[in-house]
């Protein structure tokens, strides 16, 4: 099994090494460039052209691009020209802030998703189908910003019992903390919820039809262990599958849903680089959100290789 | 309760689905009773609804099935027994144990798990208690590798040692009843036979009646005391199994023996003579014996209803439902 992990964690390294080409290529592919931002504050073109040189930026591209890959390497990601904070500390301070919040949607998916799509299978066609299946669409269609502005109307501005946005820091306290992240972390999960939902309830019904589940029954087992052991283990492998796919998607949501709620996170530092053109810092969040990705796939591999008894085996057999 | 009343007895079985295209007949009036610690087998070509008979006693039929008739067990008709009481009598009084054992066991969970959860739920067993009965009843069953298979899955196992997990599951309880459904089909001839002499040895020790359902008479002839003949719902012959092998009643039975190879034969002349045509699906009960369309004595008094089981030859205890008081030929070779 190590072997197969390690392959893999091979493979993500190499993904992550192409990921900087990318990157760097797709920033510096925006229009405009830090002489536009930079030159709001300054109009000597002569201390414009110093800075550049500070930062690099004069130089061609692929120079710049083997400048900014041996900074990565040896961790460092360089310095906002705009802010004269090393990004390495933007992006220590906001990552945590990005994670609660992807780990707060995932489990609002999950503590959802799961439990719906159970429920669904176990009684095909019935009310809580037709309901779980429809609400399931709707969480599925609706985007994001008019999903926040919505629920910011409704519990912020008309019912006042969650605040309309910002963040509270978890130092200060979890109830606050947790007051401002509920509503974006739903609003983010949703549409994770949705897809478990679903998943879930196909893979449930196949499983109940399953031998295994008739041999369970024949056993004598309560239903409950029949529904939640021996069928939902089997279905588990989907999820974990699902969500691990669907992750990515999630990780897209955050900017929007950063934005909405004036999160500082990940997100939201994004977008405020692209507006100031602040490459440095871009590229270094948008590095961070690759990795992001590169790493959940890798995690989503070990979970699957972990859950699947068969899969264990082949991966031992491999090694020796 | 005496000591010669049935252990098991299904009274007027009756399994009906409504299919897209029609009602459909699956299992018409079937009544049988086990003896405690008899072997019956019940015997037809695939098709003719002997696991939905098996499935039916325990309340496991498919959604979709209407089943009506009894099931009679210790004085408690199961058909009309709660869900709950139902979960007691299942795997503990009434066990079954299925074809495929691949497929009847969960692939992602150990079996060591599999075996143990069945006396923790009857039997209330610590976890520590049900490790130790699980490793008593690996042993009963002979599971080669014993102690080592507690946490292996399902697919590390052969076949066999997986149907061997499937009959320690079954017996984990002691059963008074168990219903053996194609045991040894899905298993290699060899492994066929470990299995069906594991079996007599279980009974043997154990004490339970077996409800040893099967399409292969030769495997009903190792095991069985008496033997069911059953065809497109229908019970169409009853007698111990002796009898049946040396006069069979009626001429489905006939047939069905006609495709046993003969191991007395000589191996060039050996050969399965299958019955022609197949088991026909029913739409409601037929006016005319079910077998008709594919015996060779049919005549017009079998085009008139279902002729009910009754006595043929020298033992009461011999049953066919055959209007023929005897078969021109029992050897079967014109069939
Ligand atoms: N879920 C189901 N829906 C419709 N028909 C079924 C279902 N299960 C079994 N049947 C029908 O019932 C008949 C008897 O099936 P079964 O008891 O499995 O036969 P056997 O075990 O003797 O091979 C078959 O003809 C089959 O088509
Ligand atoms: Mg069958």
């Amino acid at each position: 099994m190590s072997w197969v992990i390690a392959r893999r964690a091979v493979i993500a390294l190499v993904t992550l090494l192409l990921a900087t080409v990318v990157v760097f290529a797709a920033v510096h592919a925006l229009p405009g460039g830090p002489t536009t931002a930079l030159s709001a504050d300054s109009t000597d073109p002569a201390a414009l052209a110093a800075t550049m040189h500070v930062y690099g930026f004069d130089k061609p591209l692929p120079v710049q691009y083997g400048r900014w890959l041996g900074q990565v390497l040896s961790g460092q990601l360089g310095t906002s020209p705009i802010t004269d904070i090393p990004v390495s500390t933007q992006l220590e301070q906001r990552l945590p802030i990005t994670l609660e919040l992807a780990v707060l949607s995932l489990l609002f998916a999950i503590a959802i998703g799961v439990p719906a799509g159970v429920a669904a299978a176990v009684r095909p066609g019935r009310v809580i189908d037709w309901v779980a299946s429809a609400v399931a669409l709707g969480g599925l269609s609706l985007p994001h910003f008019w999903f926040g502005i919505l629920a910011i109307l409704i519990f912020a501005v008309h019912l006042h019992v969650l605040p309309s946005g910002g963040f509270v820091p978890l130092a200060n306290g979890l109830g606050g903390n947790l007051e401002h992240m509920a509503m974006p972390a739903i609003v983010l999960g949703t549409g994770l919820a949705a897809v478990i939902m679903r998943q879930t309830r196909a893979a449930m019904i196949e499983a109940l039809g399953a031998d295994y589940v008739r041999t369970a029954r024949a056993k004598g087992m309560r239903e409950w262990q029949v529904i939640w052991v021996h069928a939902l283990r089997n279905s588990l492998m989907i999820v974990v599958t699902v969500v691990g796919l669907q992750l990515g998607g999630l990780i897209a949501g955050i900017v929007t849903v950063e934005e909405v709620f004036n999160i500082p996170g990940i997100g939201q530092l994004t977008l405020e680089s692209v507006y100031q053109r602040d490459y440095p810092t871009l590229q270094g969040a948008v590095l961070l959100t690759a990795a992001g990705y590169i790493i959940v796939n890798l995690l989503t591999d070990v979970c699957y290789t972990l859950i699947n008894p068969r899969l264990r085996v082949t991966a031992t057999r491999g090694t020796t | 309760m005496s000591d010669n009343d049935p252990v098991l007895r299904i009274e007027d079985l009756l399994v009906r689905f409504n299919t897209r295209r029609g009602p459909l007949l699956a299992v018409s009036g079937v009544s049988l009773a086990l003896e405690a610690n008899e072997v019956v087998g019940l015997v037809g070509e695939s098709g003719s609804g002997k696991t939905l008979t098996g499935l039916s006693v325990l309340g496991l039929e498919p959604p979709g099935a209407t089943v009506g008739g009894h099931v009679w067990f210790r004085g408690e008709d199961l058909r009309a027994a709660s869900h709950r009481r139902l979960g007691e009598v299942r795997g503990a009084s009434i066990a079954m144990i299925f074809q495929e054992p691949m497929t009847a066991l969960n692939p992602s969970l150990t079996v060591g798990t599999q075996v143990s959860e069945v006396v923790r739920r009857h039997q209330g067993l610590s976890r520590q208690a049900a490790r130790a009965r699980v490793l008593d009843l690996f042993d009963l069953v002979r599971l080669p590798g014993g102690a080592r298979h507690l946490r292996s899955y399902p697919h590390q196992l052969s076949g066999g040692m997986r149907q061997r997990v499937m009959i320690a599951m079954a017996i984990a309880c002691g059963p008074a009843v168990l219903i053996a459904d194609e045991p040894t089909t899905a298993l290699d001839p060899t492994i066929q036979a470990q299995i069906i002499g594991l079996l007599r040895d279980l009974r043997a020790t154990l004490g339970m009646a077996v409800l040893l359902i099967t399409h292969n008479l030769a495997v009903v002839r190792g095991l069985a005391d008496r033997v069911l003949v059953m065809y497109a719902g229908h019970l169409l012959e009853e007698a111990p199994t002796d009898d049946l092998y040396a006069a069979p009643g009626h001429p489905y039975t006939a047939g069905l023996l006609g495709a046993v190879p003969r191991p007395d034969s000589d191996r060039d002349t050996r050969r399965l003579t299958p019955i022609p045509g197949q088991v026909p699906l029913l739409r409601g009960e037929p006016e005319h014996c079910v077998f008709s369309p594919r015996c060779p004595y049919a005549e017009s008094r079998c085009l008139t209803a279902q002729p009910p089981l009754r006595p043929v030859g020298p033992a009461r205890s011999h049953l066919a439902a055959c209007v023929l008081d005897r078969i021109p030929d029992p050897a079967g070779a014109a069939l």
